[in-house]
C-alpha cells in the first residue's frame, strides 16, 4: 500500500536538509511502529520518496512524501491481531504522536495502484514571500511588466553550466498583497525555477532597489502541472 | 513555537546550522519558571561529534527525570559561528531554550578527550563566564566537570569550581539537592562549593594547594578547609539494573558521528591490559542483566526509530552471556530491518558467525589489537592475545570470504626494542601469506588488504604504566618511518598499508595527561594565541602551542621525557579510584620482568577494586552473603 504524507516545515527544521528529513521520516515511521516496505539487496532501504526538495532556510505547509507500507507482523500490530493491513485510521495519530512540533503532519492518504509518485507529479508550486509595504508598487509594476511580455529569456546556473531559459511558462500567478507577494510557479522535472528567481526578475522589472530580498519565503503547496494539489491524490483516511 | 538565539541571516550563512537550532526527536522542553536548577550540559566538541556520547546521554535523561531540573545541551560553535559570535557579541545558549548558558545554574563540562581543553575555555569565554574559577561571582553558573579526564584534572584545575570524580549517576542528585537548599537560603558560591566538597566524589579544586619541590615535581597536596577530604574517592555504581537508561534518546536530524542506538552491556573490563586506563579507572566489571539489555534494546529502537543499534564495552566478547544476548537482538531485528554493530568483540568462530549474518563480508573488515609486535613486548604489556590467536582466527575469518583485515598497534611502548617494531610488518606479512596458503586460487573472493595502524603510547595517570617516560616528536616519526620502511621489505609489500597518527598531538597529550596545575596556564595562555579544535588534525597548531609553553616559561618535557622515581607523588594521587597505587606499582614490576597476570575471571590479583565489593570483585559475594 502507497500512501502520501502531507507535512510542514517549522523552525529548527527549516535548516534540515532534504536527505536529513528524508532519514527522519524513516526514524518517525519506525517511532509511529508503521512497517515500511524496504528495498531488495542486500543493504534494504525503506521505500520513501519526497516530492520537491526544499531549500535550506525555507518554511512550508504544503510538502509531500509517497512510502510504500506492508503487512504488520503480528508483534507490530496495533491491534494485536494476525497478519495483516496495517490499519489506516491508525496511520495519522501515530504519525502525529512520534513526529516533533518544527516537522509536523497534516493528512495521510492511501494512493490508488499505479498512480504516479509524488516526485514524477510535480508541476507547479506556490509560495509566500514577505515584503515591507514600501515594496509593494515596485512588486507590483514588476508583476504587470512580467505578465505582460511573451517570453522572458533567463540564464540558469545549473551545477556544471549556465543555460538560458524562458521564465514565462514558468510563471502562473503572481499577486501582491501589502505584506506579502504570492507566487504560482513551475516546479519539478519538466522545468523549474526558485522563488527567489522570480523575485530577481521582478524587482528588475519593476526597476526596485538592486539586492533586497524577501523577508521570509514559505512554500504553501505543491501541484500538478494542472494546478491541482498533490494532497488531492487518492483517499483520505 | 521555539524563539532561535541566532537570526536567520546567522543561520544560513553558517555551515551545518542544523548543529545549532536543537528541537530534535525527544528533545527535553520544560518551563524554566517551573525548575530551580537549570544545567547547561557541554561537550566541548561540535555537535556532530558530541551528539551521541553515552554518557551525555545518560546523565540528560537522569536529571530531565526530575522535575526541579532542566537539562539542556551545549555543544562548540565551529570556527565559523565562533567568529560571528564575537563579532556580534552573541552570548553562546543551550540547544533548548536557546538561552544564554550564562543565565543557568550549573555549567557541566564533559572531558572526553584531552585535545578538547582549548574548547573548554572557548565555551566559558564565548558564555561570559570568567575563564578561571577564581574570578567568578555569584551571577556565574558553577562549572563542573566530568568524565575520562578527571582522572587528573590538575592542568584545568583553574578553569573549574568542582569537579565529578566517578560514574555520574551516583552523587548529582545529592549535589543538586544541595544546591537547591542553599540557594534558597540565600548561601554564597563559597559557602555552597565548602559543602558540596563534603560530598562523596566531588572535588573542589580551590579547596587544595599544591606545593613542590625544588625540581618541579610535587612535594604535597593539602586541603585547605576541613570539609575538603584528603583523599577523593571515586563514586561507582554497584548494581548497573538497578540505574535508569536513556530510553528515549536524543535523535538528531543531521547525521551525527554515533548514528544508532548505543547499548551499553557492562562497565569495567577483566583483561587489566597495562597501558589502558579505561581497563583500570572503571574496575570492577559489572555487567547489565540480559533481560535488562533486551528491554532497554526493545525500547529504546522503539522510542528513538534508529536502524542501527551498538554493543558499548570495553570488551564485548567478555560480557558472560554474549551469545544468547547478539542471537536475541538478532531475532528482534532482523524483521524490521534493524543492523546490529558489534565493536570490539574478539575475532573467533561465534563472532565470525554472528558478523556473518549481520555485516557484508565482502565489505566489512575485521579488526585485531595485538598493540605490539612481538609476543615479548605483548607479555610487557599484558595483552592476552597471543600470534597463535591472530593466527586462528585471521584463517577463519579468510575461509568465512573476509578479505580486509586491519591491525592496531602502539609505538613506543616501555621497553620497546628494534626487534618490536619490525615485527609489526612482519606479523602483518604472515598473516597475508596465511591467506595465500589457506585459500585456494579459485576460492579468492577479491584481493586481501591488510592496514596497520600504529599511535604513538601516552602513559595515562592510574595505569602500571604511569611511571614510564615518553619519546621526543623526533624520536616517534624515526620509529614509525622505521617500520613503515620494514613494510616495504616484506614479499607481498603491495598488500600491506601502514599509517601512524601525528606526533605533535602525542607529546601534547602526554603533558597534559600527566600534568599538574602549572600546566593550566599554558592552556589558558595556547588559548588566547588562537588554538581551538585541537583534536582536529586539520586545525592542530603545534607552533602556538609550543609558543605558549615558552611564553609561560613550563617545559614540556618535564612532564613526557623524565620516568618518574617509585616514590614520587603524582598531581592525581589524591583521588581514590579502588585501584590502589602499590598494585599498579607492581604491575610496572612484572611488566619489566614480562610477567603477564591473570584476567580478573581467571584469578582475582588484589587491584584494590574490590573495596568497592561489587561486580566481579570476590568481596562482592560476601558482601551478598
Amino acid at each position: 500500500m502507497i500512501i502520501r504524507v502531507k507535512f510542514g516545515k517549522e523552525g529548527a527544521l527549516r535548516f534540515i536538509g532534504h536527505l536529513d528529513v528524508l532519514r527522519t521520516f524513516q526514524k518517525i515511521f519506525r517511532r509511529a511502529g508503521i512497517p515500511m516496505a524496504f528495498s531488495q539487496g542486500f543493504s534494504p532501504h525503506p521505500i520513501m520518496s519526497f516530492a520537491l526538495p526544499l531549500g535550506l532556510g525555507l518554511s512550508s505547509e504544503g510538502e509531500y512524501l509517497d512510502a510504500e507500507i506492508t503487512l504488520c507482523h503480528p508483534e507490530q500490530s496495533p491491534e494485536g491481531g494476525a497478519e495483516g493491513p496495517f490499519p489506516a485510521h491508525e496511520l495519522l495519530p501515530r504519525l502525529r504522536a512520534a513526529t516533533s512540533a518544527d516537522l509536523p503532519v497534516y493528512a495521510v492518504r492511501i494512493l490508488p495502484e499505479g498512480s504516479g509518485n509524488a516526485m514524477a507529479s510535480v508541476g507547479r508550486a506556490s509560495y509566500r514571500l514577505g515584503i515591507r509595504p514600501e515594496w509593494e508598487e515596485t512588486l507590483r509594476c514588476g508583476a504587470e511588466r512580467l505578465m505582460a511580455r511573451d517570453s522572458i529569456p533567463i540564464e540558469k546556473e545549473t551545477k556544471t553550466r549556465t543555460v538560458e531559459m524562458d521564465l514565462r511558462p514558468c510563471l502562473y500567478r503572481i499577486e501582491v498583497q501589502p505584506d506579502a507577494l504570492f507566487l504560482e510557479i513551475a516546479a519539478g522535472s519538466k522545468a523549474n525555477v526558485k522563488p527567489e528567481r522570480v523575485w530577481e526578475e521582478l524587482i528588475r522589472a519593476g526597476e526596485g532597489q538592486d539586492g533586497i530580498a524577501p523577508l521570509a519565503v514559505r512554500r504553501l503547496d505543491l501541484m500538478r502541472e494542472d494546478g491541482t494539489s498533490l494532497g488531492a491524490a487518492g483517499e483520505e483516511v | 513555537m521555539r524563539k532561535l538565539a541566532l537570526s536567520e541571516e546567522i543561520l544560513n550563512t553558517v555551515e551545518k546550522p542544523a548543529r545549532y537550532v536543537g528541537g530534535e526527536l525527544n528533545a527535553v522542553m520544560k518551563n524554566k519558571d517551573e525548575v530551580d536548577l537549570r544545567f547547561a550540559f557541554c561537550f566541548p566538541d561540535v555537535y556532530d561529534i558530541g551528539m551521541g556520547n553515552l554518557g551525555l546521554q545518560i546523565l540528560y535523561d537522569m536529571f530531565n527525570r526530575r522535575p526541579d531540573v532542566w537539562c539542556e545541551r551545549v555543544y562548540s560553535p565551529w570556527p565559523d559561528l565562533d567568529r560571528i559570535m564575537r563579532e556580534k557579541q552573541i552570548p553562546l545558549f543551550a540547544l533548548e531554550s536557546q538561552d544564554p548558558v550564562r543565565d543557568f545554574d550549573f555549567l557541566g563540562i564533559t572531558l572526553q578527550y584531552e585535545m578538547c581543553y582549548s574548547n573548554v575555555l572557548q565555551i566559558l569565554d564565548l558564555s561570559g563566564i570568567p575563564l578561571e574559577a577564581a574570578e567568578r561571582t555569584e551571577d556565574d553558573p558553577v562549572v563542573i566537570g566530568g568524565g575520562p579526564c578527571t582522572y587528573n584534572p590538575e592542568p584545568i584545575a583553574d578553569f573549574f569550581d568542582l569537579f565529578y570524580i566517578g560514574e555520574g549517576e551516583v552523587v548529582y542528585g545529592a549535589l543538586f539537592d544541595l544546591y537547591i537548599r542553599m540557594k534558597k537560603t540565600g548561601a554564597s558560591r563559597r559557602e555552597f562549593l565548602r559543602a558540596a566538597a563534603g560530598i562523596e566524589g566531588i572535588y573542589v579544586p580551590s579547596l587544595y594547594e599544591p606545593s613542590y619541590h625544588e625540581d618541579g615535581t610535587l612535594a604535597a597536596f593539602t586541603p585547605l578547609v576541613p570539609e575538603a577530604p584528603a583523599c577523593v574517592r571515586r563514586v561507582i555504581v554497584k548494581d548497573m539494573n538497578s540505574v535508569g537508561y536513556p530510553e528515549n534518546p536524543i535523535v538528531p536530524f543531521v547525521r551525527p558521528v554515533q548514528d544508532r542506538v548505543t547499548l551499553e552491556i557492562m562497565r569495567g573490563c577483566i583483561r587489566g591490559c597495562r597501558f589502558c586506563q579505561a581497563g583500570m579507572v572503571y574496575r570492577p566489571v559489572r555487567e547489565r542483566d540480559l533481560g535488562r539489555l533486551m528491554e532497554i534494546a526493545d525500547r529504546s529502537l522503539r522510542n528513538s526509530g534508529y536502524d542501527e543499534i551498538s554493543l558499548s564495552s570495553l570488551s564485548s566478547s567478555d560480557y558472560s552471556r554474549i551469545a544468547p544476548l547478539v542471537t536475541g537482538l538478532m531475532e528482534r531485528c532482523s524483521a524490521e530491518h534493524v543492523n546490529i554493530s558489534l565493536p570490539s568483540l574478539r575475532i573467533d568462530s561465534f563472532s565470525l558467525d554472528v558478523m556473518s549474518k549481520v555485516q557484508d563480508v565482502k565489505k566489512s573488515s575485521l579488526t585485531f589489537a595485538p598493540e605490539a609486535g612481538t609476543q615479548r613486548l605483548r607479555d610487557v604489556i599484558n595483552k592476552g592475545l597471543t600470534e597463535d590467536d591472530i593466527m586462528r582466527g585471521a584463517a577463519m575469518a579468510f575461509h568465512g570470504g573476509w578479505t580486509k583485515v586491519k591491525f592496531y598497534f602502539m609505538l613506543g611502548l616501555p621497553t620497546e626494542t628494534e626487534e618490536d617494531r619490525q615485527g609489526i610488518p612482519e606479523l602483518c606479512q604472515r598473516a597475508a601469506t596465511l591467506f595465500f596458503d589457506e585459500i585456494p586460487k579459485e576460492e579468492r573472493r577479491g584481493k586481501i588488504q591488510i592496514t596497520a595502524s600504529s599511535s604513538f603510547f601516552v602513559p595515562k595517570p592510574f595505569t602500571p604504566f604511569q611511571w614510564a617516560r615518553m619519546e621526543k616528536r623526533e624520536e616517534y616519526l624515526e620509529r614509525a618511518h622505521r617500520v613503515k620502511d620494514g613494510f616495504r621489505r616484506q614479499v607481498n609489500a603491495r598488500c600491506l598499508h601502514y599509517e601512524y597518527h601525528d606526533a605533535d598531538v602525542t607529546v601534547l597529550e602526554g603533558v597534559f595527561a600527566r600534568g599538574d596545575r602549572k600546566v593550566g596556564r599554558v592552556i589558558r595562555r595556547a588559548y588566547e594565541l588562537g588554538c581551538l579544535f585541537d583534536a582536529w588534525t586539520e586545525r592542530f597548531d603545534d607552533a602556538k602551542w609550543q609558543q605558549a609553553f615558552r611564553e609561560c616559561g613550563v617545559d614540556p618535557e618535564f612532564y613526557t621525557l623524565r620516568e618518574r622515581p617509585a616514590d614520587e607523588l603524582f598531581p592525581w594521587d589524591f583521588i581514590d579510584i579502588g585501584v590502589t597505587k602499590a598494585f599498579l606499582r607492581r604491575e610496572w614490576d612484572r611488566a619489566m620482568q614480562g610477567v603477564v597476570t591473570p584476567n580478573c575471571r581467571e584469578q582475582c590479583s588484589g587491584c584494590g577494586a574490590g573495596s568497592y565489593r561489587c561486580g566481579i570483585c570476590p568481596t562482592a559475594k560476601e558482601a551478598r552473603a
